[in-house]
């Protein structure tokens, strides 16, 4: 028996025992493998379920923010309003109060 | 889906092309016999059509259980996948080096390093599962104590 036969009978022994491996892993070992498929799907699921309600969070967060700037972007407005009323209000006096002086050097 | 095989494929690419060789090789030694090594008909003999075609079956089976557990993650068919791809690229890396001397030596050290980094998946992820159903008797014993 030459080396070639040997490497050739260890390579038929090698072929047949992974062989047997691969049966012995699908009966022997079937549940703790299912287990490991089960936790790797849990965990993806797991995984976007804490995403999509970070994501809600952050929406909520910025909708919140949104109605604030509105309220203040209003309130903003309001006061320019009053404010312009109230120069137009003042012009309306100095005019009368100029046209007065002049009512009032004419008559000095 | 779609975006998860991708995810497979960025973390498996040595994997994945271990077992993609293995499904094309295997599948033309399945197909053509002891054509495909010319080191498995030297060292074979008489045998070698036969055993070539039983080979090439073997590793091309290994390859689609394999691509198939890792995709889809199904482990219990990763597993006998990845036995029967080890084993297979064990069986030729023999044979080529038994048949054809040096001249066989590239093939038989490629082929046989496939074969010690199935070997190893297999380890990595028998590991995770014990781990995984320790987990999981964990839990269950703690369910039932509640």
């Amino acid at each position: 028996m030459n080396w070639g036969e040997v490497a050739v009978s260890i390579a038929q022994v090698a072929a047949g025992g992974t062989i047997v491996q691969a049966v012995i892993s699908l009966t022997r070992r079937r549940s703790e493998l299912r287990q490991l498929d089960r936790g790797t799907d849990s965990v993806a699921v797991e995984t976007a379920d804490r995403i999509v309600s970070m994501l809600r969070a952050e929406l909520e967060i910025a909708k919140s923010e949104n109605a604030t700037l509105k309220a203040e972007l209003a309130d903003h407005q309001r006061q320019i309003l009053a404010l312009v009323e109230r120069v137009s209000e003042l012009r309306a006096d100095l005019a009368m109060a100029k046209a007065e002086i002049q009512r009032l050097q004419d008559d000095g | 889906m779609k975006r998860d095989r991708r995810e497979h494929l960025r973390h498996n690419p040595f994997g994945t092309a271990a077992s993609g060789g293995a499904v094309v090789l295997g599948g033309l030694g399945a197909i053509l016999g002891d054509d495909v090594s010319q080191g498995m008909t030297l060292s074979l003999h008489a045998s070698a059509t036969v055993v070539a075609h039983l080979w090439g079956l073997m590793l091309a089976t290994g390859g689609i259980l394999k691509l198939y557990g890792l995709y889809w993650g199904r482990s219990t068919m990763e597993i006998p996948g990845l036995w029967m791809m080890s084993g297979a690229y064990f069986f030729y890396s023999l044979t080529v080096a038994a048949g054809l001397g040096m001249g066989g030596l590239a093939a038989a050290i490629l082929s046989a390093a496939l074969g010690v980094g199935c070997l190893i998946k297999v380890k990595i992820i028998m590991r995770h599962a014990r781990i995984a159903g320790r987990q999981h008797d964990a839990h269950d014993a703690h369910a039932e104590d509640e």
